[in-house]
């Protein structure tokens, strides 16, 4: 039978839950070494051997994966155009494998298929996480719930929703170019940690991860985050996303063979016998091997009624969005603040100079998108949350507290994109984030152009907060089309 | 083709290598004609410094023209990040500032290697002794350390002479790091009695396939060139596929319809 993923919070995404327990208590029964157990199944997304036995998820006599199995390790796509369909192909190969262990289970279903944890559809209930996942006993009150963590591992249970935002489901590129943030990222090589993340990962993604894990918990750090069970619903959803954004016409799907074949370094995953299997982005499209369905694609994704036909929706055909070759237009600077940045506990702010012809010509904004850049971020946590608010004092434009002026910015794996040893060789973090409606209004009120904008940026985090370092703020424009 | 050889393509398209590439290749044909030209000073690079000033003078002219021929395809991550961190109007300015930053690490550099090519001298024998040398360079901790800060970049200032001077320290902070990584190798063609810019093209494959290698812990390793190498080899994938659907490229096909 077709596996349909459901919503968590609806009575079919109820029982799906209730199976989706037993199955990963099954699952973490099994040994690191079993492609099939838990904890390799999270060692594909990230592992720290030292890390794991500190946090008592192996003992320092375990055996670990043979050293042919380190191409299959450490795997996770972040800030790179493979992010969605990498993770698509994950979640593919741990809903099988959960799927044949809850067949196996007495009386389980053969359709069982990983449920979505709907945390943006309006109603207040979905910001927590399902109850499922609270309790620490299953509902005989003598098993231990496989689905719970204790607050060191899982320190949050409910969402900001200051903090979650869809405005990535209005970006009609799916690749980035420097300077600027497509739906899906820009063009990488293979892409564990660092470099320039894009829209939907940025927010809802890495916000989701961070306000969750905030203070030491799994979800925060890429090592560890799919250790924690919420991890898989919380991709189920942004996977939704990605098959939402496919169905608008208006929306340019990256279709060059760069994009389709995937990088050099294979994508490579266990199915249920333990067995590896190889992978490309191509086969994540709609139509394809490893294509999800959905029972829904409208609620909690910020996007109009589905104008496809049944068929498209349940991923049986192409998707109504283009596909296309084509690169995206390039963004060019405009502006950029005077150099490094450190963020403490205190806000800093910095000043933000814009070119003096660009402003005169056709001020801040006209037929082009604004993005604020935030380059080389760095920092010592694993991840965290910069609270980012724009104004433009010196046209009239105060520094507005009003949150329709602001920017969240969550920087999942900050601590990996630090490491000189690290991919990218400690280069940090980029962020782009789209301020075309801001740099709007604020042109609006200054009624005149704006050759300096403020930027004021605020870490929030539990506890200590170490510092974080920008190495420059930046301002890009890319046409619109 | 592979996907490693789909993403050079797809920069070269781009012209992101494009660029690099030409003036390598330009670099290079400049250093064999100069080569026949410098034979007055004696037969090689090891007259350079013996052959007084003029010979030197040609010698360093061409180390430098042997440095752009050789590092101009590895400089492209950083020539594209001054590139895109520059204001349009002043990009140009800021490539020349982080050539001459890159520069002035590898005239330094040639300044110090020149005469120690010309104290060793030419032979197979010798050029193989090097050659073996490098590729044990290659494997040190030392070399890794010195690739992984090659990948570092800086903030770059848009405007003005910090402008400039930020892309000149940017050129310094990747020069000095290259060099540390590659100076060996620029010693291979220079032992060759013959066949210098062959060798020249060659040392520039395998550095540049070193630096496609991602940043690693320092520590003795597998040459990165090999590394890479059998990253690039051809493959195939799709294993999920059910049998019988053909090729990648028949799938290619089916999406398009």
């Amino acid at each position: 039978m077709p596996r349909v993923r459901v919503d968590a919070s609806s009575v079919a995404g109820g029982t799906m839950l209730n199976w989706y327990a037993q199955a990963v208590g099954k699952l973490m029964e099994k040994p690191l070494t079993d492609r099939t157990s838990w904890r390799y199944l999270g060692a594909i997304h990230g592992f720290v051997r030292d890390g794991w036995i500190a946090r008592d998820i192996i003992e320092d006599t375990d055996a670990v994966p043979p050293p042919g199995d380190n191409r299959v390790l450490k795997q996770c796509q972040h800030a790179t155009w493979y992010f969605l369909p990498w993770h698509r192909g994950y979640l593919h190969a741990f809903e099988s494998i959960i799927a044949a262990t809850v067949k196996a289970l007495p009386g389980g279903p053969d359709d069982w298929a990983l449920p979505y944890w709907n945390y943006l559809s309006g109603d207040p209930d979905d910001l927590e996480i399902p109850a499922a996942f609270t309790a620490p006993k299953m509902a005989n009150g003598v098993d231990d719930n496989p689905l719970y963590l204790p607050p060191d591992k899982r320190p949050h249970t409910d969402l900001d929703a200051n903090w979650i935002k869809l405005d990535a489901m209005a970006n009609g590129r799916f690749t980035s170019v420097p300077g600027t943030a497509g739906f899906g990222g820009g063009i990488t090589h293979f892409n564990h940690s660092g470099g320039a993340f894009g829209a939907l990962e940025n927010n809802p993604h890495n916000a989701v991860h961070v306000l969750i894990g905030d203070g030491g918990g799994f979800m925060e750090d890429p090592d560890y985050a799919a250790l924690d069970p919420i991890f898989w619903l919380h991709h189920c959803n942004i996977d939704r996303l990605w098959a939402a954004w496919l169905t608008q016409k208006k929306n340019k799907m990256e279709y060059r063979k760069a994009w389709l074949r995937g990088p050099a370094r294979h994508f490579e995953m266990p199915g249920p016998d333990g067995q590896l299997h190889k992978f490309t982005p191509a086969d994540t499209l709609p139509g394809k091997t490893l294509a999800p369905t959905y029972d829904d694609l409208q609620i909690g994704t910020g996007l109009p009624p589905v104008a496809a036909s049944l068929e498209e929706v349940t991923g049986a055909a192409p998707m109504p969005a283009q596909f296309t070759t084509e690169e995206p237009p390039p963004a060019n600077l405009v502006g950029s603040n005077s150099g490094k940045i450190t963020i403490t506990g205190a806000p800093a702010t910095t000043e933000v100079k814009l070119q003096p012809e660009v402003t005169e010509a056709a001020g801040l904004v006209g037929e082009e998108r604004v993005f604020l850049n935030l380059e080389n971020v760095r920092g010592t946590a694993p991840s965290a949350r910069l609270m980012i608010r724009i104004g433009a004092p010196s046209a009239g434009a105060a520094l507005a507290e009003d949150s329709s002026y602001s920017v969240p910015v969550a920087l999942f794996g900050l601590k990996q994109a630090t490491a000189s040893d690290g991919e990218h060789g400690g280069n940090g973090i980029n962020v782009a984030v789209d301020i075309t409606e801001i740099a709007g209004k604020l042109q609006e009120e200054a009624g005149a152009s704006i050759d300096q904008l403020q930027v004021r940026i605020e870490q929030q985090a539990e506890g200590e907060v170490s510092p974080i370092t920008v190495d420059r703020i930046s301002i890009y424009k890319q046409p619109v089309g | 083709m592979t996907p490693g050889l789909v993403a050079l393509r797809l920069a070269w398209s781009r012209g992101g290598l494009r660029g690099p590439v030409l003036i390598a290749l330009a670099a290079l044909l400049a250093s064999a004609y100069w080569e026949t030209r410098s034979q007055g000073c004696g037969s090689g690079h090891h007259h350079a410094v013996a052959g007084g000033l003029q010979c030197a003078s040609i010698g360093l002219f061409e180390w430098m023209l042997m440095v752009v021929a050789m590092m101009t395809p590895l400089l492209v991550p950083t020539i594209n990040h001054v590139w895109h961190s520059s204001l349009a109007r002043r990009r140009f300015d800021a490539l020349l500032a982080l050539g001459l930053g890159y520069g002035v690490c590898w005239a330094l550099a040639g300044m110090l290697l020149m005469p120690v090519a010309a104290l060793w001298g030419q032979g197979w024998t010798r050029a193989f002794a090097v050659l073996a040398a490098s590729i044990a360079w290659s494997c040190s901790p030392i070399s890794q350390y010195a690739r992984n800060r090659c990948h570092r970049v800086r903030g770059i200032h848009p405007f003005g002479l910090a402008a400039d001077r930020d892309s000149f320290v940017q050129g310094l902070a990747a020069g000095a790091p290259c060099v540390l990584a590659c100076w060996p190798w620029m010693l291979v063609p220079m032992s060759v009695p013959a066949g210098h810019a062959v060798l020249t093209l060659a040392v520039t494959l395998v550095l540049f396939l070193e630096r496609l290698d991602e940043p690693r812990k320092p520590a003795w390793r597998t040459a990165p060139a090999l590394t890479v190498l059998r990253l690039l080899s051809p493959r195939w994938t799709g294993a999920w596929q059910p049998a019988g659907q053909g090729g990648i490229h028949r799938r290619f096909a089916a999406l398009g319809k």
